[in-house]
C-alpha cells in the first residue's frame, strides 16, 4: 500500500518537531495478495513474475524478443541496457503494482516507467491484445532509449521529451493495424467539430481521442514522408529545442504543413461516408443525455417491467442506474465506486444481467482485490447475494439461465487465461465450460436454456485479435460457429423467443448492430444475418425488449456514449446471408501460440531484491542567520518497487558546533509487499526548526521509529507508529529547555473517497481521527497527549460546482502540550499565516466553488501561455487556535479565485474581510497560496 | 623499421607541438593527404571504398585513444596525422604510427555532418545561429574562407572543386581555393548525402526519393531517376551502375547512361549511408543485424553474414576484404566473394561509424569514444 504522497514525507514525519499531529489523505493502493516472484532471463529482458502465470511469462518473454528484434530494425537502435519486464496476470494484480505509487485506472493497459526503464503490462484476456499492448510499450522503451542516446552522443543533457500525442501515436501505430476503434473517434470527431489539429493536442491530452489521433498523423506521416520518417526524426532530435523544430529539419516543411495536410487527408477519407450512414440522433431514439452510460440491460417482468438498467457515470462515480420506458432522469439503483464493497463496476469490460422474475440484477464488482458476483435485490433495494467464487480472480459479463438457477459468465483464475464458467447460485457450484488459451467473452444464455451464444478469438482470425461468435451447445458441450470472418462480432443478445441474436459487428469497418436469424431446414441449422444500423460511428451492447420491437443499445457520438432505442422493422433476414451453422472446430484449425509452453524455454531464478538508485540529489545552502547547510539525499528501491530504502545526510556548518554537532541523518525503510506496510528508521537530528507558529525551537533528537499502516481498502485505513527519541529542546519562546528520553506513539483512522478536479476535490467525503501522546518514560511522565480530528465534505450542486465544509479540531495536554496554529490561506482567511495558536483549535470552513472560465490562453511574443480550470470561491471561515479558555470566534467572508498551473500547482488568491460574527470590519485582506483547495 | 618511424614522427610532432602550436598538431609540412583519405560514406570521389593492398586480414591494434565523445565521422588518416571529430565537437589530433594525442581543438558550435581533408583544408559544416561551410586551413590555423548554408553531408573533392549538397536541397560547386560558387542547381528535396562522381557526371539522391545525374562542369541536370522511397545510402558509381539504398529497404542499381532502374533488390531494412564496391560484389550493412554482398550485375544476394548487433556504419573494402563495424562492439574482416569471417576483433562499445581505410590502416571510432587504428606493420 502506497499513499499519493511522496514518500520523502515519511521523513518530515520523523523530523517533525511536532510529529503526532501528521496525518494525510490520499487513497490506498492495496497489495491484497502476496506473489512469490520469481525471474527469468532473455537476451533483452528481466521478466519479473509469479508462479501462477509462468505460462503467460513465457510467452511474453517470448513475444518481448520478437518484438525486440522489430523495433531494432525500425529504430535502427539497439537498446544499451537490459529492460525489466514485470508482468502481471489479471489487471486487478497490475492494479497493486509498487512499481509507480499512481492508482491505476482501469483503462490503463500497460505502462513504461522510466526512471529505471521498467515495463509492467497485465493480461487482460485476450493474449493477442497482450501482444500488442507489450509491443506499444516496448515502442516506449526504444523512443526514450534512441533519444538519450542521440541527445547523450552530442553532449545534451537536458531531456528534450517528445510530445505525448506523438509518442502515443507512434506506438499506436507500430503496434497495431488502424482499427474500427480509430474510424469510429476519428469520424465522430470530424462530423461533430470536434478533431484536435496538432495545435490544439492540449484540448485531449491523455485521451482515447489523442491516441487514435496521434496514431492517425503517424500514419499519415509514414505515407507523406516514407516509414523511415520516425527514424530520421529521432536521428536529429539533438538538433532542435522541440518537436516542432525537429520536425521542420527532418523534411524540411513546417509542422503546420503536416497539421494542414493530415486534415484535408482525413476529410478526403471519411466526409464520404455520410452518403451511406447517418448519425445516431436520425436513426435511433437517444434515451440519456449526459454522462457516461453503456451496456442497457431490461428488466423483463415484475412491476418495472420494461425499465432498463445500465451503468451510468455523469459526476465521476460509476453507478447502475435505471431508466423508465416512457423516459425522464435516470435514478440510481445502485451505487458503486464509492465503499469497499463495489470498489469497481468494470463498466468497460462487463454489464449488468436482469434475472427472467426482473427481481435480481446480477453484476460483477472489484471488492477486496479480487472480482464478486453480486445479486441486487431491485425489489428491496439490497444486496441478496455475494458470490466470492473460488480460484475466480476476474469476472465479466454474468448471463441469466431462463430458470433462474445458474449464472453464466466469463472469468480469469491466477493464471489470467479468461474462459466460460457456470455457477449454481444455492450450492455455488462452480463449472468450467471451455479452459484453453483462447478469450471466450459476452456469454449470453438463450430462453430455451440450451445453448450459450458467445464471442470469442477462437478462430484463425483470432490470432490477429478478431473476434467471431460462438454457440456453446450445454448438452453436448461442444462449440460451433455462429459467424464467420475477418471482423469483430461482439456483444451478442438472445431475443426473447429465441430465434434472434442480436450483436455488434465492425464488418463494414464501423461498428453496427446485426442480427441473426437461426433456423433449422431439413435437419440442417442456418444462420441469416440482417444489418439493422448504419451509423457513422458506432453501436454497441444491443439488448431487446421484451415485445421484440426495438433494441436498445449503447451508441457513440460527439465523443460521450448514450442509451438510444432503436425502433425495430420487421425483421427478415437476408437470404443471400444464409450459411449453414459449422461442424465444430477442428483443433487443427485453432490458432496456437508460439512460446506459449506449460514450462518456459528461458532458465527461471527466484527473485533477489537487487537494490537500485530512485533518486539522489544534493543542496548546498547559505543563509546569513543559520550559516551554510549541505545535504544529500537518497533513494533507493527493488525493481518491483517493493523495498525502500530512503537515507537523508546534511550537515550545518555553523562556527560554533562541533562536525557532529551539526550532523543530520535520517534513515527509514519501507516494506510494501503486504497489505500491511512497514516502515521503519533512525534519525539523528540537530537543528533550529521554525515551528508551525512562527516561533524558532532548537531541538537535537535521536532515536528510532516503527510505523504501521493497514488499509481496509483503497478509501480506508489505519496507521499506527512507535517512536523512541532522546530529546533536547530549546523552547527560546518559551525561555523553557526540556531533556529526556520520549517515547512517542499514535493511532489514526483515514477514511478518504473523494473525486477530485485539477483544483482539489468536487465530491465525496474524507476524515482522519486518531489519538497520539509523548510520554517521559524515565520519570513516566506524561509529557503531552493530543486529539486531532479532521472531516472534510464535498457536496455536489450541480456537474461542475460544489459547496466544500472542513471541521477540524486538535486538543493538546500534558506537561509540555503541542502547539497548533492557523491563519492564512488555507486555514483560517483574513488573518496573517499562522498567526493565531494554542494547545487548541478549532476550525470551520464553508466554500462554495465553481467554475469561472474553462481555458486562458495568453498570448506572449515568445509563445502562448495555456491556462486550464480557472474556478472561482465563495467562503466563510470560523475558528481559533487558543490556550487556557476560548475567547471568542474568529471568522472571515470572501471570495477568491483559483487557477490550475499544471504539474499539480495551482495558485489560489483569495479576498476577505474578518468578522466576529456580529459585524464586519472594512479593511479587505488578501491571501494567496500555491496548493489545492482543502 | 616501424618502430623507427614511429619514433621519429612522434619527435617531430613533439617538437612542433613544443613550437607554439597552441591546441595541438593540425598540420605537418609536407603532410598532404596522399590519396589516402576517404570519405566517411562509402570513400572516395566516387563513392566507393579506396581498394588498397595492404590491410588484408588478419590485423594488429596499432594503437587505441580514449575522446571525449563519440566519433562524428569517421577516422581521418594524412600522411603523419589520424584526425577525429567527435560530437563534443572536439578535433583530436593522434600521430598515426604511434597514437600519441598531439592536440585537441575544441569548438563550441555544433558540426553537423562529418569533416573532410582537402590537402590543408579541413571542411565541415557548421550549424549554430547561422550555419556555415567552413574551410579550416590546417597550417594556417585559420578559416580561410566560409559559404552560408547547411551542410550535412561530407563534401566531395574533385580537382580544385568542391562538391557540396546543401541540406535544403541545392547541389553547389566551389572552389576549392576560396569558396567561389562555380555553380548551382536545385535538387529538390532534403539533401543529407553526399553525391558521388564518375567521368564528369555528378550522382546526388535526395530524401524525396529521386536520384539525379548532373554535369560535373555546369551543373546541369542529365536525367532524374525516380525510385519512390527516400535515397539513404550515398550512391557509389563504377561502370554501368550506380548502387544506393532507399528507405523501403531495397537495394539498387541505376543505369549511368539511361537513368532507369536496372535491377531491385529487396534487402527488408535500412541500410549504411554507405556501400563497399568490389570488382563483383555491393557490400552494405543493414539494421537487421547483417552484412550482405549482392551481385553487382544481378543483384542477387550472393552471402548474407549476422552480427548480432545493427550495423549502421558503412563497410569499407580493401583488396577481397570488407571490413565493417556492427552494434555488437565488434570489428569484422568478411570475404568480399564469398562472406565468410577472415577476423574479427572486439571493441569497447558499439561501432556506430563508417570504417577508415588508409595506406595499411583501417581506423574506426566507437560510441566510447575510442579510437582504434588496425595495421599490418
Amino acid at each position: 500500500m502506497r499513499f499519493l504522497l511522496l514518500t520523502l514525507l515519511s521523513l518530515l514525519v520523523v523530523t517533525s518537531p511536532v510529529s503526532a499531529q501528521f496525518y494525510h489523505f490520499g487513497k490506498n493502493k492495496v497489495q491484497y495478495e502476496e506473489f512469490e516472484w520469481q525471474k527469468m532471463e532473455t537476451p533483452h529482458f528481466d521478466v519479473y513474475f509469479f508462479a501462477e502465470e509462468e505460462e503467460l511469462a513465457g510467452y511474453a518473454a517470448h513475444m518481448a524478443e520478437q518484438s525486440y528484434y522489430d523495433l531494432e530494425k525500425k529504430f535502427g537502435h539497439t537498446v544499451q541496457r537490459r529492460v525489466p519486464l514485470v508482468v502481471y496476470s489479471s489487471h486487478i494484480y497490475f492494479q497493486q503494482t509498487n512499481i509507480i505509487p499512481n492508482l491505476l485506472p482501469e483503462g490503463v493497459g500497460g505502462f513504461t516507467e522510466y526512471l529505471k526503464g521498467r515495463v509492467a503490462l497485465p493480461l487482460s484476456g485476450s493474449l493477442p491484445e497482450f501482444e500488442r499492448v507489450l509491443h506499444h510499450e516496448l515502442v516506449h522503451v526504444f523512443t526514450f532509449d534512441r533519444i538519450r542516446h542521440v541527445l547523450k552522443r552530442h553532449g545534451i543533457t537536458e531531456f528534450r521529451f517528445a510530445p505525448l500525442w506523438f509518442s502515443e501515436g507512434l506506438a499506436e501505430y507500430w503496434s497495431s493495424d488502424w482499427g474500427s476503434h480509430g474510424d469510429m473517434v476519428i469520424r465522430d470527431a470530424l462530423f461533430s467539430r470536434r478533431l484536435a489539429s496538432i495545435a490544439q493536442m492540449h484540448y485531449i491530452y491523455g485521451t482515447y481521442q489523442m491516441y487514435k489521433e496521434g496514431q492517425s498523423i503517424c500514419e499519415f506521416m509514414a505515407q507523406h514522408y516514407g516509414e523511415d520518417i520516425f527514424e530520421r526524426l529521432f536521428n536529429n532530435w539533438w538538433r532542435g529545442e522541440n518537436f516542432a523544430e525537429i520536425f521542420a529539419i527532418t523534411t524540411g516543411e513546417p509542422l503546420s504543413d503536416l497539421d494542414r495536410d493530415w486534415q484535408y487527408h482525413l476529410r478526403k477519407r471519411y466526409l464520404p461516408d455520410i452518403a451511406d450512414s447517418d448519425p445516431l440522433g436520425q436513426m435511433a431514439t437517444a434515451l440519456t443525455t449526459d454522462g457516461f452510460n453503456v451496456k442497457p440491460e431490461i428488466i423483463p417482468a415484475g412491476a418495472d417491467s420494461g425499465d432498463v438498467v445500465f451503468f451510468r457515470n455523469f459526476q465521476g462515480y460509476t453507478h447502475i442506474a435505471r431508466l423508465a420506458p416512457d423516459g425522464g432522469e435516470p435514478v440510481v439503483e445502485m451505487e458503486g465506486e464509492r465503499s469497499t464493497a463495489f470498489e469497481s463496476l468494470h463498466p468497460l469490460d462487463t454489464k449488468p444481467a436482469v434475472s427472467a422474475d426482473g427481481r435480481f440484477l446480477a453484476f460483477a464488482a472489484k471488492t477486496n482485490g479480487r472480482d464478486h458476483l453480486y445479486l441486487w435485490d431491485m425489489e428491496e433495494k439490497r444486496l441478496g447475494r455475494d458470490l466470492e467464487l473460488a480460484n475466480i480472480v476476474a469476472i465479466s459479463t454474468p448471463s441469466w439461465s431462463p430458470d433462474g438457477k445458474r449464472l453464466a459468465f466469463s472469468g480469469a483464475d491466477k493464471g489470467g487465461l479468461v474462459d466460460l464458467y457456470t455457477v449454481e447460485l444455492e450450492s455455488q457450484e462452480l463449472v468450467q465450460l471451455t479452459r484453453d488459451i483462447y478469450h471466450d467473452r459476452d456469454p449470453d444464455w438463450s430462453p430455451d436454456g440450451k445453448k450459450l451464444v458467445f464471442s470469442s478469438d477462437r478462430w484463425q482470425g483470432g490470432r490477429k485479435g478478431r473476434y467471431n461468435l460462438f454457440l456453446f451447445d450445454l448438452g453436448q458441450g461442444v462449440i460451433r460457429p455462429l459467424s464467420h470472418g475477418e471482423h469483430n462480432d461482439l456483444q451478442p443478445a438472445w431475443s426473447p423467443d429465441g430465434k434472434w441474436v442480436a450483436f455488434s459487428s465492425d464488418r463494414d469497418t464501423m461498428y453496427n448492430l446485426y442480427a441473426t436469424r437461426l433456423d433449422t431446414v431439413e435437419g440442417e441449422l442456418l444462420a441469416q444475418t440482417q444489418r439493422l444500423t448504419h451509423t457513422l460511428t458506432g453501436a454497441f451492447d444491443p439488448a431487446w425488449q421484451v415485445d421484440q420491437q426495438a433494441l436498445l443499445f449503447s451508441g457513440y457520438e460527439k465523443g460521450r456514449f448514450h442509451i438510444y432505442q432503436l425502433d425495430l422493422p420487421e425483421l427478415t433476414a437476408d437470404a443471400d446471408s444464409s450459411v449453414a451453422l459449422l461442424a465444430p472446430t477442428p483443433e487443427e484449425e485453432l490458432w496456437t501460440l508460439e512460446g506459449m509452453h506449460s514450462r518456459s524455454l528461458f532458465a527461471k531464478q527466484k527473485y533477489k531484491k537487487n537494490m537500485s538508485l530512485d533518486v539522489a540529489q544534493s543542496q548546498i545552502s547559505q543563509d546569513p542567520e543559520f550559516g551554510t547547510s549541505g545535504g544529500i539525499q537518497v533513494g533507493l528501491s527493488d525493481v518491483l518497487g517493493n523495498d525502500q530504502y530512503f537515507l537523508v545526510l546534511s550537515h550545518i556548518a555553523g562556527t560554533q558546533t562541533s562536525f557532529f554537532e551539526g550532523l543530520n541523518f535520517a534513515i527509514a525503510r519501507r516494506h510494501l509487499q503486504r497489505q500491511v506496510d512497514v516502515t521503519w528508521g533512525l534519525f539523528r537530528l540537530n537543528d533550529r526548526f521554525s515551528s508551525r507558529f512562527g516561533r524558532f525551537v532548537r531541538e537535537k533528537r535521536t532515536g528510532g521509529y516503527v510505523e504501521l499502516s493497514y488499509p481496509f481498502s483503497m478509501f480506508s485505513r489505519v496507521e499506527t507508529r512507535f517512536s523512541v527519541r532522546h530529546a533536547d529542546i530549546d523552547r527560546e519562546f518559551q525561555g523553557r529547555r526540556l531533556k529526556g528520553w520520549l517515547m512517542g506513539n499514535y493511532i489514526s483512522y483515514t477514511h478518504d473517497s473523494s473525486l477530485w478536479i485539477p483544483t482539489g476535490p468536487l465530491e465525496g467525503y474524507r476524515y482522519s481521527m486518531g489519538l497520539a501522546q509523548t510520554v517521559d518514560f524515565k520519570s513516566s511522565r506524561r509529557f503531552n497527549a493530543t486529539l486531532f480530528g479532521d472531516y472534510r465534505h464535498y457536496l455536489r450542486l450541480s456537474p461542475r460546482s460544489t459547496y466544500a465544509l472542513r471541521l477540524m479540531g486538535r486538543r493538546s495536554y500534558g506537561d509540555v502540550p503541542e502547539f497548533f496554529s492557523i491563519g492564512g490561506s488555507w486555514t483560517l482567511r483574513g488573518y496573517p499565516w499562522r498567526s493565531l495558536w494554542g494547545n487548541k483549535m478549532i476550525l470551520i470552513n464553508n466554500e462554495l466553488r465553481f467554475p469561472l472560465l474553462d481555458r486562458i490562453l495568453i498570448g506572449l511574443p515568445f509563445g502562448n501561455i495555456d491556462l486550464s480550470a480557472f474556478r472561482g470561491a465563495l467562503f466563510v471561515d470560523a475558528g481559533n487556535a487558543w490556550s487556557g479558555a476560548f475567547d471568542e470566534w474568529r471568522g472571515s467572508i470572501g471570495g477568491g479565485a483559483r487557477l490550475a498551473l499544471g504539474g499539480g500547482f495551482v495558485f489560489r488568491l483569495d479576498r476577505s474581510r474578518r468578522t466576529d460574527f456580529k459585524s464586519i470590519d472594512n479593511v479587505t485582506r488578501w491571501d494567496f497560496f500555491f496548493g489545492w483547495d482543502y | 623499421m616501424v618502430g623507427i618511424i614511429k619514433r621519429l614522427s612522434g619527435l617531430l610532432a613533439l617538437i612542433l607541438l613544443a613550437g607554439g602550436c597552441g591546441g595541438g598538431v593540425l598540420y605537418i609540412p609536407g603532410d598532404g593527404q596522399g590519396g589516402q583519405t576517404w570519405l566517411q560514406t562509402g570513400g572516395g570521389k566516387e563513392g566507393r571504398a579506396y581498394r588498397a593492398a595492404g590491410v588484408e586480414p588478419p590485423l594488429r591494434l596499432l594503437w587505441q585513444q580514449k575522446t571525449d565523445a563519440p566519433p562524428l565521422a569517421g577516422v581521418l588518416f594524412t600522411e603523419r596525422l589520424v584526425l577525429q571529430q567527435t560530437t563534443a565537437p572536439s578535433l583530436y589530433m593522434f600521430d598515426r604510427y604511434s597514437g600519441q594525442l598531439l592536440g585537441k581543438r575544441g569548438g563550441s558550435t555544433p558540426l553537423c555532418g562529418p569533416p573532410t581533408l582537402v590537402g590543408k583544408l579541413l571542411i565541415y559544416g557548421e550549424l549554430g545561429g547561422k550555419p556555415h561551410l567552413r574551410a579550416f586551413d590546417r597550417q594556417q590555423r585559420k578559416v580561410r574562407w566560409s559559404y552560408a548554408g547547411v551542410v550535412c553531408a561530407p563534401v566531395v573533392e574533385w580537382g580544385d572543386t568542391l562538391l557540396v549538397a546543401l541540406e535544403s536541397g541545392q547541389l553547389v560547386a566551389l572552389a576549392a581555393a576560396d569558396g567561389t560558387e562555380l555553380w548551382k542547381s536545385e535538387i529538390g528535396g532534403l539533401l543529407q548525402l553526399a553525391p558521388a562522381v564518375e567521368a564528369e557526371t555528378v550522382y546526388i539522391g535526395n530524401a524525396a526519393g529521386e536520384l539525379i545525374a548532373l554535369d560535373l562542369l555546369s551543373g546541369t541536370e542529365q536525367w532524374r531517376c525516380d525510385l519512390q522511397s527516400g535515397v539513404r545510402t550515398r550512391p557509389a558509381v563504377e561502370g554501368a551502375y550506380v548502387y544506393l539504398g532507399t528507405a523501403d529497404g531495397a537495394l539498387q542499381a541505376v543505369r549511368v547512361d539511361s537513368g532507369q532502374v536496372a535491377w531491385r533488390r529487396e534487402l527488408g531494412a535500412l541500410m549504411t549511408a554507405g556501400l563497399a564496391l568490389t570488382p563483383a560484389v555491393v557490400v552494405v550493412g543493414a539494421v537487421d543485424h547483417s552484412i550482405y554482398g549482392v551481385a553487382r550485375d544481378s543483384g542477387e544476394i550472393l552471402w548474407q553474414f549476422a552480427t548480432e548487433g545493427v550495423v549502421r556504419g558503412a563497410p569499407a573494402a580493401a583488396g577481397e576484404t570488407v571490413y565493417c563495424g556492427s552494434a555488437d562492439e565488434h570489428l569484422y574482416a568478411l570475404d568480399s566473394a564469398s562472406g565468410r569471417l577472415q577476423w574479427k576483433y572486439r571493441l569497447d562499445g558499439p561501432a556506430l561509424g563508417p570504417i577508415a581505410l588508409g595506406e595499411r590502416m583501417v581506423g574506426i571510432g566507437t560510441e566510447k569514444g575510442t579510437v582504434y587504428v588496425f595495421g599490418r606493420f
